[in-house]
Protein backbone atom coordinates (compact mmCIF):
# COMPACT_ATOMS: atom_id res chain seq x y z
CA UNK A 1 0.00 0.00 0.00
CA UNK A 2 1.31 4.13 -0.55
CA UNK A 3 1.87 6.00 2.02
CA UNK A 4 -1.17 8.14 0.65
CA UNK A 5 -3.39 5.02 -0.03
CA UNK A 6 -2.10 4.42 3.87
CA UNK A 7 -2.98 7.70 5.17
CA UNK A 8 -6.34 7.84 3.02
CA UNK A 9 -7.02 4.69 4.75
CA UNK A 10 -6.04 6.53 8.15
CA UNK A 11 -8.15 9.29 7.99
CA UNK A 12 -11.03 7.38 6.78
CA UNK A 13 -10.72 4.92 9.74
CA UNK A 14 -10.12 7.91 12.24
CA UNK A 15 -13.39 9.64 10.86
CA UNK A 16 -15.53 6.24 11.20
CA UNK A 17 -14.53 5.75 14.82
CA UNK A 18 -14.51 9.52 16.03
CA UNK A 19 -18.56 9.57 14.04
CA UNK A 20 -19.29 6.47 16.46
CA UNK A 21 -18.04 7.66 19.58
CA UNK A 22 -19.88 10.85 19.04
CA UNK A 23 -23.04 9.66 17.92
CA UNK A 24 -23.33 7.42 21.09
CA UNK A 25 -22.05 10.64 22.99
CA UNK A 26 -25.14 12.22 21.56
CA UNK A 27 -27.45 8.95 22.36
CA UNK A 28 -26.53 9.08 25.46
CA UNK A 29 -27.03 13.20 26.33
CA UNK A 30 -30.74 12.58 23.97
CA UNK A 31 -31.70 9.98 26.33
CA UNK A 32 -30.42 12.11 29.58
CA UNK A 33 -32.42 15.21 28.10
CA UNK A 34 -35.78 13.32 27.35
CA UNK A 35 -35.16 11.74 30.89
CA UNK A 36 -35.18 14.94 32.15
CA UNK A 37 -38.38 16.05 30.92
CA UNK A 38 -42.25 14.90 32.02
CA UNK A 39 -42.98 11.57 31.83
CA UNK A 40 -41.28 8.27 29.81
CA UNK A 41 -38.95 8.39 27.64
CA UNK A 42 -39.85 7.61 23.92
CA UNK A 43 -37.54 6.92 21.36
CA UNK A 44 -38.93 9.51 19.26
CA UNK A 45 -37.79 11.79 21.22
CA UNK A 46 -34.14 10.52 21.73
CA UNK A 47 -34.12 10.49 17.79
CA UNK A 48 -35.47 13.91 17.86
CA UNK A 49 -32.38 15.46 19.86
CA UNK A 50 -29.99 13.30 18.25
CA UNK A 51 -31.23 14.16 14.52
CA UNK A 52 -31.79 17.82 14.81
CA UNK A 53 -29.35 18.65 17.13
CA UNK A 54 -26.43 15.56 17.31
CA UNK A 55 -26.12 14.91 13.91
CA UNK A 56 -24.15 18.07 12.76
CA UNK A 57 -21.61 17.04 15.69
CA UNK A 58 -20.99 13.70 14.09
CA UNK A 59 -20.30 15.00 10.82
CA UNK A 60 -18.22 17.89 11.75
CA UNK A 61 -15.91 15.44 14.15
CA UNK A 62 -15.61 13.06 11.57
CA UNK A 63 -14.40 15.64 9.16
CA UNK A 64 -12.09 17.05 11.81
CA UNK A 65 -10.96 13.30 12.78
CA UNK A 66 -10.18 13.02 8.54
CA UNK A 67 -8.44 16.50 7.85
CA UNK A 68 -6.49 15.89 11.48
CA UNK A 69 -5.26 12.27 10.45
CA UNK A 70 -4.17 12.96 7.10
CA UNK A 71 -2.15 16.41 7.96
CA UNK A 72 -0.55 14.75 11.09
CA UNK A 73 1.46 12.31 9.08
CA UNK A 74 5.15 11.33 9.47
CA UNK A 75 7.89 9.18 11.27
CA UNK A 76 7.29 10.23 14.73
CA UNK A 77 5.14 12.49 17.10
CA UNK A 78 7.71 15.34 16.51
CA UNK A 79 7.58 15.30 12.72
CA UNK A 80 3.58 13.97 13.04
CA UNK A 81 2.83 17.46 15.68
CA UNK A 82 4.71 19.70 13.45
CA UNK A 83 3.19 18.51 9.71
CA UNK A 84 -0.03 18.87 11.55
CA UNK A 85 0.35 22.63 12.62
CA UNK A 86 2.08 23.65 9.57
CA UNK A 87 -0.54 22.41 6.94
CA UNK A 88 -2.81 23.99 4.76
CA UNK A 89 -0.94 26.97 4.92
CA UNK A 90 -0.17 29.22 1.61
CA UNK A 91 2.56 31.33 0.21
CA UNK A 92 4.99 32.53 2.72
CA UNK A 93 3.65 30.86 5.71
CA UNK A 94 3.76 27.72 3.94
CA UNK A 95 7.10 28.28 3.04
CA UNK A 96 8.14 28.92 6.63
CA UNK A 97 6.14 25.62 7.50
CA UNK A 98 7.89 23.63 5.22
CA UNK A 99 11.50 25.27 6.62
CA UNK A 100 10.88 24.00 9.88
CA UNK A 101 9.82 20.65 8.88
CA UNK A 102 12.53 19.85 6.73
CA UNK A 103 15.14 21.29 9.49
CA UNK A 104 13.29 18.76 12.11
CA UNK A 105 14.61 16.36 9.24
CA UNK A 106 17.92 16.78 10.34
CA UNK A 107 17.45 16.76 13.98
CA UNK A 108 17.76 12.63 15.14
CA UNK A 109 17.91 13.06 19.13
CA UNK A 110 14.54 11.88 20.04
CA UNK A 111 13.78 14.43 22.64
CA UNK A 112 15.80 17.35 21.08
CA UNK A 113 13.00 16.46 17.97
CA UNK A 114 10.01 16.89 20.67
CA UNK A 115 11.24 19.85 22.03
CA UNK A 116 12.15 21.88 18.81
CA UNK A 117 8.87 20.59 16.83
CA UNK A 118 7.12 22.01 20.19
CA UNK A 119 8.93 25.39 19.64
CA UNK A 120 7.72 25.55 15.73
CA UNK A 121 4.05 24.17 16.51
CA UNK A 122 3.61 27.26 18.32
CA UNK A 123 5.09 29.14 15.87
CA UNK A 124 2.96 27.86 13.28
CA UNK A 125 0.09 28.71 15.34
CA UNK A 126 1.55 32.13 16.11
CA UNK A 127 2.20 32.73 12.07
CA UNK A 128 -0.37 35.62 11.29
CA UNK A 129 -3.47 34.17 9.60
CA UNK A 130 -3.43 36.46 6.73
CA UNK A 131 -6.56 39.45 6.10
CA UNK A 132 -9.46 37.17 5.61
CA UNK A 133 -10.13 35.59 9.09
CA UNK A 134 -9.56 39.54 10.48
CA UNK A 135 -12.56 40.89 8.15
CA UNK A 136 -14.27 37.94 8.47
CA UNK A 137 -14.07 38.87 12.73
CA UNK A 138 -14.21 42.29 12.58
CA UNK A 139 -17.75 41.67 10.29
CA UNK A 140 -19.22 39.04 12.57
CA UNK A 141 -18.98 41.28 15.54
CA UNK A 142 -20.09 44.44 14.02
CA UNK A 143 -22.87 42.70 11.94
CA UNK A 144 -24.35 40.47 14.60
CA UNK A 145 -24.35 43.04 17.04
CA UNK A 146 -26.33 44.88 14.56
CA UNK A 147 -28.56 42.20 13.93
CA UNK A 148 -28.98 41.30 17.46
CA UNK A 149 -30.25 44.66 18.42
CA UNK A 150 -32.47 45.05 15.29
CA UNK A 151 -33.62 41.98 16.42
CA UNK A 152 -34.50 42.88 20.17
CA UNK A 153 -36.44 46.01 19.13
CA UNK A 154 -38.52 44.55 16.23
CA UNK A 155 -39.60 41.55 18.81
CA UNK A 156 -39.76 44.18 21.82
CA UNK A 157 -42.32 46.71 19.78
CA UNK A 158 -43.70 42.03 18.17
CA UNK A 159 -44.84 39.35 19.74
CA UNK A 160 -42.07 39.13 22.03
CA UNK A 161 -40.29 35.51 21.27
CA UNK A 162 -37.46 36.54 21.94
CA UNK A 163 -33.88 36.73 20.36
CA UNK A 164 -33.10 33.48 20.51
CA UNK A 165 -35.81 32.45 18.03
CA UNK A 166 -33.17 33.20 15.26
CA UNK A 167 -30.46 30.78 17.13
CA UNK A 168 -30.18 28.51 13.22
CA UNK A 169 -28.88 31.62 11.73
CA UNK A 170 -25.50 31.90 12.65
CA UNK A 171 -24.54 28.40 12.18
CA UNK A 172 -25.85 28.63 8.34
CA UNK A 173 -23.59 31.62 8.08
CA UNK A 174 -20.51 30.58 8.99
CA UNK A 175 -20.92 27.31 7.06
CA UNK A 176 -21.18 29.41 4.38
CA UNK A 177 -18.15 31.86 5.40
CA UNK A 178 -16.15 28.68 5.88
CA UNK A 179 -17.46 27.12 2.99
CA UNK A 180 -15.98 29.95 0.87
CA UNK A 181 -12.79 30.80 2.29
CA UNK A 182 -11.92 27.11 1.94
CA UNK A 183 -12.52 27.09 -1.56
CA UNK A 184 -10.92 30.25 -2.00
CA UNK A 185 -8.13 29.39 0.50
CA UNK A 186 -7.68 26.30 -1.41
CA UNK A 187 -7.62 24.71 2.61
CA UNK A 188 -9.54 22.98 5.34
CA UNK A 189 -7.39 24.78 7.49
CA UNK A 190 -8.56 28.27 5.75
CA UNK A 191 -11.96 27.43 5.76
CA UNK A 192 -12.02 26.61 9.33
CA UNK A 193 -10.18 29.64 10.99
CA UNK A 194 -12.58 32.02 8.72
CA UNK A 195 -15.54 30.06 10.05
CA UNK A 196 -14.22 29.53 13.86
CA UNK A 197 -12.88 33.31 13.94
CA UNK A 198 -16.42 34.44 12.56
CA UNK A 199 -18.92 32.25 15.14
CA UNK A 200 -16.76 33.38 18.20
CA UNK A 201 -16.42 37.48 16.93
CA UNK A 202 -20.34 37.17 16.33
CA UNK A 203 -20.48 35.59 19.59
CA UNK A 204 -18.80 38.65 21.02
CA UNK A 205 -20.84 41.07 19.11
CA UNK A 206 -24.16 39.52 20.23
CA UNK A 207 -23.77 39.33 23.46
CA UNK A 208 -22.38 42.65 24.11
CA UNK A 209 -25.76 44.25 22.61
CA UNK A 210 -27.82 41.17 24.29
CA UNK A 211 -26.42 42.67 27.55
CA UNK A 212 -27.57 45.91 27.23
CA UNK A 213 -31.06 44.78 25.75
CA UNK A 214 -31.74 42.33 28.47
CA UNK A 215 -32.33 45.48 30.69
CA UNK A 216 -34.66 47.00 28.33
CA UNK A 217 -36.56 44.05 27.95
CA UNK A 218 -36.78 43.48 31.89
CA UNK A 219 -37.43 47.54 32.43
CA UNK A 220 -40.43 47.87 29.51
CA UNK A 221 -41.70 44.20 29.65
CA UNK A 222 -40.43 42.23 32.85
CA UNK A 223 -39.16 39.33 30.67
CA UNK A 224 -36.13 37.49 29.97
CA UNK A 225 -34.91 38.36 26.04
CA UNK A 226 -33.81 35.23 25.51
CA UNK A 227 -37.53 33.50 25.15
CA UNK A 228 -39.69 36.41 26.12
CA UNK A 229 -41.07 34.42 28.90
CA UNK A 230 -40.93 35.29 33.17
CA UNK A 231 -40.52 33.65 36.35
CA UNK A 232 -43.87 33.05 38.20
CA UNK A 233 -42.63 35.59 40.44
CA UNK A 234 -41.10 37.74 38.72
CA UNK A 235 -37.09 38.57 37.45
CA UNK A 236 -34.96 39.52 40.33
CA UNK A 237 -33.85 42.53 38.72
CA UNK A 238 -31.45 43.50 35.88
CA UNK A 239 -28.44 41.85 36.98
CA UNK A 240 -30.63 38.35 36.76
CA UNK A 241 -31.84 39.56 33.34
CA UNK A 242 -28.24 40.25 32.28
CA UNK A 243 -27.02 37.14 33.45
CA UNK A 244 -29.79 34.72 31.77
CA UNK A 245 -29.27 36.33 28.22
CA UNK A 246 -25.42 35.75 28.58
CA UNK A 247 -25.54 32.49 29.67
CA UNK A 248 -28.82 31.30 27.41
CA UNK A 249 -27.46 33.09 24.80
CA UNK A 250 -24.02 31.31 25.03
CA UNK A 251 -25.15 27.99 25.74
CA UNK A 252 -27.38 28.13 22.69
CA UNK A 253 -25.59 29.86 20.24
CA UNK A 254 -22.52 27.54 20.48
CA UNK A 255 -24.84 24.49 20.82
CA UNK A 256 -26.50 25.20 17.63
CA UNK A 257 -23.40 27.21 15.67
CA UNK A 258 -20.14 25.32 16.11
CA UNK A 259 -20.29 22.18 14.06
CA UNK A 260 -21.23 23.75 10.86
CA UNK A 261 -18.18 25.96 9.90
CA UNK A 262 -16.11 22.63 10.27
CA UNK A 263 -18.81 21.12 7.66
CA UNK A 264 -18.63 24.45 6.03
CA UNK A 265 -14.69 24.44 5.82
CA UNK A 266 -14.60 20.23 5.12
CA UNK A 267 -17.37 20.95 2.37
CA UNK A 268 -15.60 23.94 0.49
CA UNK A 269 -12.16 21.61 0.91
CA UNK A 270 -13.69 18.38 -0.49
CA UNK A 271 -14.73 20.72 -3.63
CA UNK A 272 -11.60 21.76 -4.43
CA UNK A 273 -9.84 18.42 -3.91
CA UNK A 274 -7.84 19.66 -0.72
CA UNK B 1 14.28 50.80 7.40
CA UNK B 2 11.20 50.23 8.70
CA UNK B 3 12.31 48.86 12.10
CA UNK B 4 11.23 51.19 14.66
CA UNK B 5 10.22 49.18 17.95
CA UNK B 6 13.42 48.31 19.58
CA UNK B 7 14.81 44.89 19.64
CA UNK B 8 14.29 42.66 21.92
CA UNK B 9 17.67 40.96 23.35
CA UNK B 10 17.04 37.26 21.66
CA UNK B 11 16.84 39.53 18.14
CA UNK B 12 19.69 40.99 18.87
CA UNK B 13 21.55 37.55 19.47
CA UNK B 14 20.57 36.54 16.02
CA UNK B 15 21.48 39.68 14.34
CA UNK B 16 24.63 39.62 15.85
CA UNK B 17 25.22 35.99 15.45
CA UNK B 18 24.24 36.51 11.74
CA UNK B 19 26.35 39.52 11.27
CA UNK B 20 29.57 37.84 12.43
CA UNK B 21 28.92 35.03 9.89
CA UNK B 22 28.88 37.91 6.82
CA UNK B 23 28.02 36.21 3.74
CA UNK B 24 27.40 32.84 5.54
CA UNK B 25 24.59 30.81 5.71
CA UNK B 26 23.03 29.57 8.97
CA UNK B 27 20.11 27.48 9.34
CA UNK B 28 17.71 27.16 12.04
CA UNK B 29 18.53 24.66 14.21
CA UNK B 30 21.80 25.33 14.48
CA UNK B 31 21.59 28.80 15.28
CA UNK B 32 18.98 27.51 17.78
CA UNK B 33 21.27 25.82 19.79
CA UNK B 34 24.15 28.26 19.03
CA UNK B 35 22.01 31.01 20.81
CA UNK B 36 20.61 28.54 23.17
CA UNK B 37 17.08 29.88 21.75
CA UNK B 38 14.44 27.58 21.71
CA UNK B 39 12.69 26.97 18.05
CA UNK B 40 9.38 28.82 19.57
CA UNK B 41 11.04 31.90 20.02
CA UNK B 42 13.57 32.06 17.14
CA UNK B 43 11.40 31.39 14.11
CA UNK B 44 8.81 34.40 14.49
CA UNK B 45 12.30 36.38 14.97
CA UNK B 46 13.59 34.90 12.12
CA UNK B 47 10.32 35.29 9.87
CA UNK B 48 10.10 38.92 11.27
CA UNK B 49 13.87 39.67 9.85
CA UNK B 50 12.74 38.21 6.94
CA UNK B 51 9.92 40.20 6.07
CA UNK B 52 11.32 43.39 7.03
CA UNK B 53 14.19 42.78 4.69
CA UNK B 54 16.63 42.21 7.18
CA UNK B 55 17.76 38.58 6.70
CA UNK B 56 17.66 36.80 3.10
CA UNK B 57 16.64 33.34 3.50
CA UNK B 58 16.83 30.62 0.81
CA UNK B 59 17.04 27.08 0.29
CA UNK B 60 20.14 24.58 0.78
CA UNK B 61 21.40 24.05 -2.97
CA UNK B 62 23.82 21.30 -2.34
CA UNK B 63 22.02 18.86 -0.11
CA UNK B 64 23.82 15.31 1.07
CA UNK B 65 21.73 12.38 -0.02
CA UNK B 66 19.15 11.08 3.29
CA UNK B 67 17.93 14.39 4.13
CA UNK B 68 15.55 17.22 2.63
CA UNK B 69 16.97 20.89 1.69
CA UNK B 70 17.09 23.21 4.26
CA UNK B 71 16.14 26.76 4.90
CA UNK B 72 18.90 28.54 4.96
CA UNK B 73 19.20 32.71 6.45
CA UNK B 74 22.14 35.36 6.65
CA UNK B 75 21.65 39.25 6.86
CA UNK B 76 21.03 40.81 3.78
CA UNK B 77 22.60 44.80 3.30
CA UNK B 78 20.28 46.31 5.10
CA UNK B 79 20.36 43.79 7.43
CA UNK B 80 24.21 44.66 8.47
CA UNK B 81 23.31 48.33 8.15
CA UNK B 82 20.39 47.68 10.82
CA UNK B 83 23.12 45.89 13.36
CA UNK B 84 25.39 48.61 12.66
CA UNK B 85 22.81 51.38 13.79
CA UNK B 86 21.78 49.39 16.38
CA UNK B 87 25.47 48.85 18.04
CA UNK B 88 25.82 52.96 17.57
CA UNK B 89 22.87 53.28 19.37
CA UNK B 90 23.75 50.95 22.04
CA UNK B 91 27.72 52.62 22.45
CA UNK B 92 25.75 55.69 22.75
CA UNK B 93 23.83 55.26 25.50
CA UNK B 94 25.84 52.63 27.48
CA UNK B 95 29.29 54.05 27.04
CA UNK B 96 31.72 52.48 24.17
CA UNK B 97 31.76 49.33 25.65
CA UNK B 98 28.51 47.32 24.30
CA UNK B 99 27.34 44.79 26.51
CA UNK B 100 25.99 41.98 24.71
CA UNK B 101 22.88 40.30 25.78
CA UNK B 102 23.91 36.63 26.89
CA UNK B 103 24.02 33.51 24.89
CA UNK B 104 25.16 30.27 25.12
CA UNK B 105 27.98 30.09 23.55
CA UNK B 106 28.10 33.65 22.18
CA UNK B 107 29.24 36.89 24.52
CA UNK B 108 31.07 38.89 22.05
CA UNK B 109 32.26 42.64 22.18
CA UNK B 110 31.93 44.87 19.52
Amino acid sequence: MSATAGVRRGGGQAATVTAVVVLGLWVWLGWAMAAAGDGPVTVAQVGWAVVLVGMPYVVAAAALAWHVVRAAHGQDTAARLLTLTTAGRRGPRDEWGAAMRTELDSVTDPGERRRFAFGCAVTALRIGWGRVPWLVAVGSFTGFAAITFAASRIMLAGERTGILAGVLGPGLVFFAVALVAARSGRSFRAGLESGMVGVFAALAGGLVVAAFEAVVWYRVAGVWITDGDSPAHGIAGPGAAVSDALSGMTFFYLLFTVPWPVIGAALGAWRRGH
Amino acid sequence: MGYTRKPSPQTVSVLSTLAERAADWSHGYELSRTLGIKAGTLYPILIRLAERGLVETAWEQEVPSGRPPRHLYRLSADGAEYVREVRRARSAAKGTTIARPATRTARVEA
